[in-house]
């Protein structure tokens, strides 16, 4: 006896491959910007602290640009929720009611986080206790936010444990607090954050190798860059190890997806040691791309996991199609003219630093 | 767009200090003409979900978002952007130091905007009450808590039209902080009762003539009545047959000898399952919206027939979709209420 009741006789507006795709395009951005915060903020004020000016100062420059990785990445996150709630709608919605209240907390803890931020950012010259104290703060929500979404993704992938969360409040409502806190949860919380310390790690290099063009912070840069990256592999090398012995079943078939998301982090790191005996600013490039595909691939095997572990009450290719090619085509026509405003947008920043760059260089 | 408005957002916040006069212009207008356009894009999928239109018998997307409450949507909600971002920049030049001429010039103007704002509003509501399907209309006309928020928020565009007129446009100097916030949170206030006066018209249907707010499809009534709630909701029925034994049969299906032998607490628990996935989406039992106050001195003959025919009892209820002992369940459910520990 399934759970799960019949699907939206409406159908998908899309063939679920094309929601599929931009469910985990969606996801891969979101967690790019994530990764920053998740792993980022801890870090920065790990760096600013310690007795080293250059680390100082790196800590420093990455918990600066902080609010932005936030706005995007909370902006970028609504796209793969948005896509879940399109194919699995008879999951995702009755899991988030279970554990509706930490699910509601988010939306506060969020805001507190990200003022947190701005406070410790604006205040750190005037009042250092209190700012790096609310880091700290902001630091820790995000960290325990992220326990939230891992037992969300675990509670909608197990519909029929669903009756053992199910619990009423004196009034006859739905209590909504189950947290879905497992072995397993626990593992692909690891395996985000160690994903995210290597992006990070690969983000630090670009920003200072690439972008920045400085040179006399590199030597210390890349010795911290080399180390959150081998930090960054362990965390995620022994999660993922141990985590394979409970998605095996659902790779068998897809032997390419079960060890390239392995593989390709350890390829990173090889990059990054060789980096470390003979910089380059290619190199940087590469080695930030390679973090990225990393977290690309393990994106689309995490997908093939999810598919998996729902086959039992769902077969996505059974979902029922009405598709409508004039919204899709609305939305890709509003994507290349959003494209071109962000590049136009870019394009004015870049020229009005140049322009203010020159007016102070020429006085 | 929100990417847009991020980025053109950040570029003011980062880059104010670096930008010419013309790049000013220019990403505000960017980040301006593209949050309005979000504005447009939620009003597309708000305004469907009251008046469904042409997409009920065509499910096209463009009958669906260019609905009959699509355009008055729009101008209630630019309407109200305006008023309050008006507010929100009074507030503002309240605790702002600056030249004395300027700043007056300033109010004055964003106050005209504000009067705009609200004229807006009072346009869009009036359209989009003159295209709204009857049930809405006389919801607004007779139930008594959308009467309130509509009271409420033409009292309150009357007053903070008058306010500004008076106060900011008139005589600039008079605005204060304690002023502002006061005008701030009366906007506020009126942007909520107008939210509510959306969700409460809305009802029963979460999607106009598709979906009920218990998100039972509204073409599924009638098979629901003639199969039983309990053999057609599948997690219903997942549950049940957890915490009642021998309420399934090995088919899946009801089993009719046990429906005859259930015991008080059974049909306690059964009525308490039919509550929470039929009436639990908008009401408790004694919390929020709470049913049991609003029962009280019925008989549970007459329950029994007020449930039957629900939707006749109110116009906001959706009708019940289940069989007669269903319904007994569910009375034995709110009679026994009082007493349930003697079930647990």
């Amino acid at each position: 006896m399934t759970p799960i009741p019949s699907f939206d006789p409406l159908g998908l507006p899309a063939p679920a491959v094309v929601n599929l795709v931009l469910k985990v395009f969606g996801f891969w951005v979101h967690w790019f910007f994530m990764g920053m915060w998740f792993s980022g903020m801890l870090i920065s004020l790990i760096l600013i602290r310690l007795n080293n000016e250059t680390l100082s100062i790196t800590g420093w420059r990455i918990l600066k640009t902080m609010p932005v990785f936030i706005a995007f990445g909370v902006n970028a996150g609504i796209v793969p929720l948005l896509f879940i709630q399109v194919l699995f709608p008879n999951f995702f919605y009755p899991s988030t009611i279970l554990q509706a209240w930490f699910w509601f907390t988010i939306l506060g803890f969020l805001l507190v986080a990200y003022y947190g931020i701005y406070y410790s950012i604006f205040n750190f010259e005037k009042n250092k206790l209190l700012a790096y104290g609310t880091g700290w703060i902001s630091s820790f929500i995000f960290l325990m936010l992220g326990l939230i979404f891992s037992s969300e993704m675990k509670l909608m992938v197990s519909p029929d444990s669903w009756y053992k969360y199910v619990s009423f409040g004196p009034g006859g409502t739905i209590l909504g607090i189950a947290l879905a806190i497992s072995p397993q949860s626990i593992l692909r919380y690891f395996i985000v954050f160690g994903l995210s310390t290597v992006s990070l790690s690969g983000y630090i290099l670009f920003d200072n190798y690439f972008i920045k063009g400085e040179t006399q912070l590199k030597e210390e840069v890349k010795k911290l860059s080399l180390g959150l990256m081998i930090l960054g592999i362990i965390i995620f090398g022994l999660s993922a190890l141990k985590y394979l012995g409970y998605i095996n079943p659902y790779l068998k078939d897809f032997v390419l997806w079960k060890y390239l998301p392995g593989v390709l982090p350890v390829l990173t790191l090889i990059m990054a040691i060789m980096f470390y005996l003979k910089p380059s600013k290619t190199f940087s490039l590469l080695i930030f791309l390679g973090a990225l595909i990393s977290l690309l691939v393990n994106s689309i095997s995490r997908q093939i996991v999810q598919i998996k572990e729902l086959e039992p009450f769902l077969k996505i290719k059974h979902l029922p199609l009405r598709i409508q090619l004039s919204p899709i085509l609305l939305f890709l026509i509003t994507l290349i003219i959003g494209l071109f405003v962000l590049g136009y947008l870019l394009k004015v920043y870049f020229i009005e630093t140049r322009r203010c760059r020159n007016v102070l260089q020429g006085s | 767009m929100f990417v847009i408005e991020l980025a053109s957002a950040f570029g003011l916040f980062y880059f104010w200090d670096k930008f010419s006069q013309n790049s000013h212009k220019t990403v505000a207008f960017i980040y301006a003409i593209f949050a309005w356009l979000s504005l447009v894009v939620i009003s597309g999928i708000t305004s469907f979900m009251a008046t469904s239109g042409k997409w009920i018998e065509t499910k096209n997307f463009w009958y669906g978002f260019i609905n009959p409450t699509f355009l008055p949507t729009i101008v209630t909600r630019t309407g109200g952007a305006l008023a309050i971002s008006s507010l929100y920049i009074q507030l503002h030049l309240s605790f702002y130091k600056a030249q004395e001429s300027v700043k007056k010039n300033v109010i004055k103007w964003t106050s005209r905007w504000g009067i705009v704002g609200f004229i807006l509003v009072s346009l869009g509501g009036l359209w989009w009450f003159g295209v709204v399907p009857d049930f809405i209309k006389i919801k607004v006309q007779t139930a008594t808590v959308v009467i309130i928020f509509i009271t409420i928020v033409v009292f309150l565009i009357i007053a903070l039209s008058l306010t500004l007129i008076a106060g900011p446009i008139r005589n600039p100097a008079w605005l204060s902080p304690p002023l502002s916030v006061l005008l701030l949170v009366l906007g506020a206030g009126g942007m909520v009762a107008g939210e509510f006066i959306r969700e409460g018209t809305r009802k029963p249907y979460v999607i106009e003539e598709y979906l009920y707010s218990n998100n039972i499809y509204s073409d599924r009534v009638e098979n629901i009545r003639e199969n039983g709630y309990l053999n057609e909701a599948k997690w219903v029925k997942f549950y049940l047959s957890k915490i009642v034994p021998g309420l399934y049969k090995e088919d899946g299906k009801v089993n009719e000898d046990k429906i005859e032998n259930l015991s008080d607490s059974e049909k306690y628990l059964i009525g308490e399952s039919i509550f929470h996935h039929q009436c639990g989406t908008c009401h408790t039992t004694r919390g929020y919206n709470g049913i049991l106050d609003r029962l009280k001195g019925i008989d549970r003959e007459l329950l029994h027939e007020m449930i039957k025919n629900l939707d006749g009892v109110s116009n906001a209820m959706p009708p019940f979709a289940g069989k007669d002992w269903e319904i007994d369940a569910l009375t034995e459910y709110f009679e026994k209420w009082h007493t349930k520990e003697v079930v647990k």
